[in-house]
């Protein structure tokens, strides 16, 4: 075993130097006791790189083309918009990429309030409530019956995430109701889901539900 | 079957909003054999050993008030040990167990998120798993270790069960430690130094001063920052160590969770100098001081009064988590450094003869000692992220200097 002279202590392992003082060590090694750990790597670090620099490059340079022809108006914020967007989009679905049922209710959210600013900033044509809305819901709660119940796919959280997306599925009800929204079809065809998934979560899966609901709001 | 689930113990509340890259919150459990560890039969003693530990089956959720224990059917999957000691064990977007098992060489490690479970708890599931594996190994047919509770004693939530719901006095607040400084590695990198002693020789220098081994310890840890500090500090914030405290020895509970709570001992250089005997007179004071049972009680009292205010209560867990996170990081200045005296670890008579010792640590953004003994080997633990190891090396000379012999591993490999 190698030794210390300065620190008067035997040290394992094949280090040159005593890891308290530095001094050089005397003896024959032994084995080491931990592994050579390699500092971390992201594989995907450089993809993911490329990808905020190219959409930054093309945000960045939509802006200076647009300075310098400003007479075609502002088509330039649309892009910026667009890339902050698909960011935002993007970030979501990569952070809870391993939570399937998660990650269907948060973009469905998540697209659908970026909709509404898109349309409430572009003059108002009431299509992030006639049609995103409730298409983006109604998909989401079929996306997640189909791949539990039918594709049989393994998602942990998939009582919760219906009852999110039936909730917020319910929202075109009270959007209609209010005058907002005027194209009843879509509307009414998720409402109308998102009412069925209730009731099927209630009778086939009521004990979980049950369960679910406890957990996550016990205070 | 994911019916099971568990709300988190009063002190596992912290930990979730206190972890971060800097401070996992997780701490290694090894033991050392003679023979190489068999891949295989750990991976089988692993499983079987979970089957007794229901708790540790469980992943980590998000309440809307609260985090929760729901118990999962992943199983854990034994390896070669890959990563840094003490990485991160819980990440907030994938459910996984919060413990692992890894080997290397001779080693067992045992690596815990310390929301599952305190170093009483992990213990126990480690000298289980032990058990279990020499009977694979050594084909000596099964050997109990002496861990009598049922499944639900040991899910029991023991700060639950002793909360009296008196309204003790109020929390002092805490006043702020001298802080060590100095460069860090970087990616977080946790620097391990490791000495064996031995615990006989470690027991007669503390009896010289009529002081407990645990009371020795923090001394000499409290000297060797002092000797480190530049003369500007001397004096002007006291070195404070945090010494958490086993409250199995004083309320009756085999909980495998968490039942743990934190003691200072507060050290001020103008009021009692530098010298040796001053530090272990005070120290030791201290401690017999803080460990007395209606002290412990009303800490446990004020820290779950704190959890079942109903303000508290009704907050969301999005804001909890920053304001958890503060006082979590104001609460950590009032200490310089953390010793956590594990104690002794018995194992069967049978299987003494295949093992060699046993060692704990835990991740920190400071410095952090953890001490435990095995039949007549004390390992003490260092643990910091600074590359200086200057404190570790007056300690360890100190105790050569008074004719205690170290053998040192360390994780620094240069």
């Amino acid at each position: 075993m190698k030794h210390c002279d300065k620190c008067d202590i035997d040290v394992r392992g094949e280090a040159l130097r005593c890891p308290l003082c530095q001094h050089a060590l005397t003896g024959e090694g032994t084995r080491n006791e931990f592994p050579k750990v390699k500092s971390l790597y992201e594989k995907y670090n450089r993809i993911i790189k490329l990808c905020i620099l190219s959409t930054s490059a093309l945000a960045i340079i939509s802006v200076a083309v647009n300075a310098l022809i400003p007479q075609s108006g502002k088509w330039s914020l649309f892009v910026v918009f667009g890339v902050i967007c698909a960011w935002i989009t993007a970030y979501i679905c990569i952070r809870k990429w391993k939570v399937l049922s998660q990650n269907i209710t948060t973009e469905a959210v998540i697209v659908s309030v970026l909709c509404v600013i898109w349309d409430a900033f572009t003059l108002w044509h009431g299509w992030s409530v006639d049609y995103v809305i409730p298409i983006v819901f109604s998909c989401a709660l079929l996306g997640l019956f189909i791949m539990t119940k039918i594709l049989k796919i393994r998602m942990n959280d998939y009582v919760f995430s219906t009852v999110i997306c039936a909730v917020f599925g319910l929202v075109p009800l009270v959007l209609w109701l209010s005058g907002v929204t005027r194209i009843l079809i879509p509307s009414a065809i998720c409402v109308a889901l998102s009412t069925l998934s209730l009731i099927t979560l209630i009778l086939y899966d009521r004990q979980e539900l049950i369960l679910t609901l406890t957990k996550k709001f016990h205070v | 079957m994911k019916n099971e689930w568990n709300k988190l113990d009063n002190a596992a509340k912290i930990f979730p909003a206190a972890q971060s890259k800097k401070d996992t919150q997780v701490f290694r459990f090894s033991c050392e054999l003679y023979k190489d560890i068999n891949k295989d039969l750990l991976q089988q003693a692993t499983e079987e050993t979970l089957e007794e530990f229901d708790i540790f089956k469980s992943i980590l959720r998000r309440g809307l008030f609260w985090y929760y224990l729901e118990e999962s059917d992943i199983k854990p999957v034994v390896c070669e040990e890959y990563k840094n000691p003490c990485a991160l064990i819980y990440q907030k977007n994938n459910h996984r167990l919060l413990f692992e098992v890894t080997y290397f060489g001779n080693r067992i490690n045992l690596e815990v998120f310390h929301v599952l479970t305190d170093g009483t708890g992990a213990m126990n599931f480690l000298r289980t798993l032990v058990a279990k594996y020499l009977s694979l190994t050594e084909s000596i047919g099964s050997v109990e270790v002496d861990y009598d509770a049922s499944t639900s004693q040991k899910s029991n939530d023991s700060f639950s069960k002793y909360y009296s719901g008196k309204i003790s006095s109020k929390k002092k607040f805490s006043e702020t430690a001298y802080k060590i400084t100095g460069r860090k590695y970087p990616d977080e990198k946790l620097k391990v130094i490791t000495g064996t002693v031995d615990v006989k020789k470690a027991l007669a220098e503390a009896h010289k001063y009529d002081a407990t081994l645990t009371a020795f310890l923090s001394s000499v840890l409290v000297k060797s920052i002092i000797e480190e500090m530049p003369a500007r500090s001397k004096g002007r914030k006291p070195v404070t160590i945090s010494v958490p405290v086993n409250l199995r020895n004083f309320f009756p509970s085999v909980s495998a969770r968490n039942f743990f709570c934190l003691t200072h001992v507060k050290y001020d250089i103008s009021k009692h100098g530098e010298e040796f005997e001053n530090i272990v007179e005070e120290v030791n004071s201290q401690l017999k001081d803080n460990l007395k049972a209606e002290k412990l009680l009303s800490a446990i009292d004020t820290y779950s009064a704190v959890e079942r205010n109903v303000i508290t209560r009704i907050v969301p867990l999005v804001l909890k988590d920053i304001v958890l996170r503060i006082a979590y990081r104001m609460s950590a200045k009032g200490a310089t450094a953390t010793h956590s005296n594990v104690g002794i670890v018995k194992m069967p008579d049978e299987l003494k003869e295949y093992i060699k010792c046993f060692e704990v640590y835990i991740s920190t953004d400071k410095i952090q000692l953890c001490s435990c003994s095995f039949a007549d080997k004390l390992t003490l633990g260092f643990t910091s992220q600074f590359v200086s190891s200057d404190i570790e090396m007056r300690f360890f000379r100190e105790l050569t200097k008074r004719g205690i012999d170290v053998e040192l591993t360390s994780n620094i490999q240069e």
